[in-house]
């Protein structure tokens, strides 16, 4: 993803501050990191948010309590979690989930879900191939990564990662058995991250 | 579990598919494999922000940046104000 650069107020200079400098300028308490990290990713986390919870209201509200977590418990970051983009997005996968379930009986959930599934097959590529947007480079290729995968391993991933199911859930759900659900996780798993070997320093 | 076993379920676990007690055989082996499987499971968080990554970007509504940093400023003023009447 391409980064926007901030200015140097010394001398006008563009410059790039890394995702790291910013989450320890939050740790410090300096807004100006934060509204730089909220520059960079909101519309990433908004997308996220919005595929898990498919409401545009309460999503841009959730996405002001993330933002305020991480400013508030910025602490809790250090990079041997990780990179901060990983850090926030497991973060915003978290609460989406949590805000699904409370909203909704788990039965309203499944009726929603079979709907969905029924709408859209490969919500998945619908959502990404929309011609009209312009697409990053990067998401291009994280786009061409996901969808190699058979239509059968998207859909697991999609049921494990946007709807916040286990492999039982997704098994007794999808009315497959369990190991099937496995396999297909695994497998499609395994071909993202070695797709992701590529990317090194992208992310 | 080996490490081929525990870098398919860190896998698994990134992304939310872990059963409850897969979960509590996962953590014992995470300890087990001590830093080693830290720094998988880092590389596997990128799975999570891949993800993310590669669904259209929805901006959010316009004022929402400005709401933000005022509560933002609102919680810096009270630390400070908290901090000020605790010297006092």
């Amino acid at each position: 993803m391409s980064k926007p650069a901030s200015t140097d107020p010394t001398h006008g200079a563009a410059i790039v501050v890394s995702d790291e400098e910013l989450m320890r300028g939050v740790q410090d308490e300096d807004p100006t990191a934060l509204a730089v990290l909220y520059d960079r990713y909101s519309s990433v986390l908004k997308a996220l948010i919005m595929r898990i919870i498919h409401n545009e209201a309460e999503a841009d509200d959730l996405l002001q309590e993330i933002f305020m977590e991480l400013w508030n418990h910025a602490r809790n970051y250090s990079q041997e979690k990780g990179k901060p983009l990983g850090w926030m997005v497991t973060l915003t996968r978290r609460r989406s989930i949590d805000r699904l379930r409370k909203r909704q009986s788990y039965a309203r959930a499944e009726e929603r879900l079979q709907q969905q599934t029924e709408q859209q097959p490969d919500a998945w590529i619908n959502n990404t191939v929309d011609q009209e947007i312009e697409s990053s480079d990067l998401r291009k290729m994280l786009e061409k990564v996901i969808s190699s995968l058979p239509p059968a391993q998207q859909q697991a991933i999609d049921l494990a990662f946007f709807k916040g199911m286990s492999q039982r859930e997704i098994a007794a759900y999808t009315h497959i058995p369990l190991g099937t659900i496995k396999t297909r996780l695994e497998l499609g798993l395994k071909k993202i991250a070695d797709g992701l070997k590529g990317l090194k320093d992208e992310f | 579990m080996n490490f081929e076993e525990f870098e398919n379920n860190a896998r698994l676990y990134v992304v939310g598919a872990l059963d409850e007690e897969e979960k509590e055989a996962f953590n014992i082996a995470r300890k087990d494999f001590g830093q080693r499987a830290e720094r998988y499971v880092q590389e596997c968080r990128r799975l999570s922000a891949a993800f993310a990554l590669s669904l259209r970007p929805q901006p959010p509504r316009t004022d929402a940046k400005a709401r933000l940093m005022k509560m933002v400023q609102q919680s810096l003023q009270g630390k400070n104000g908290s901090r000020k009447s605790s010297v006092e």
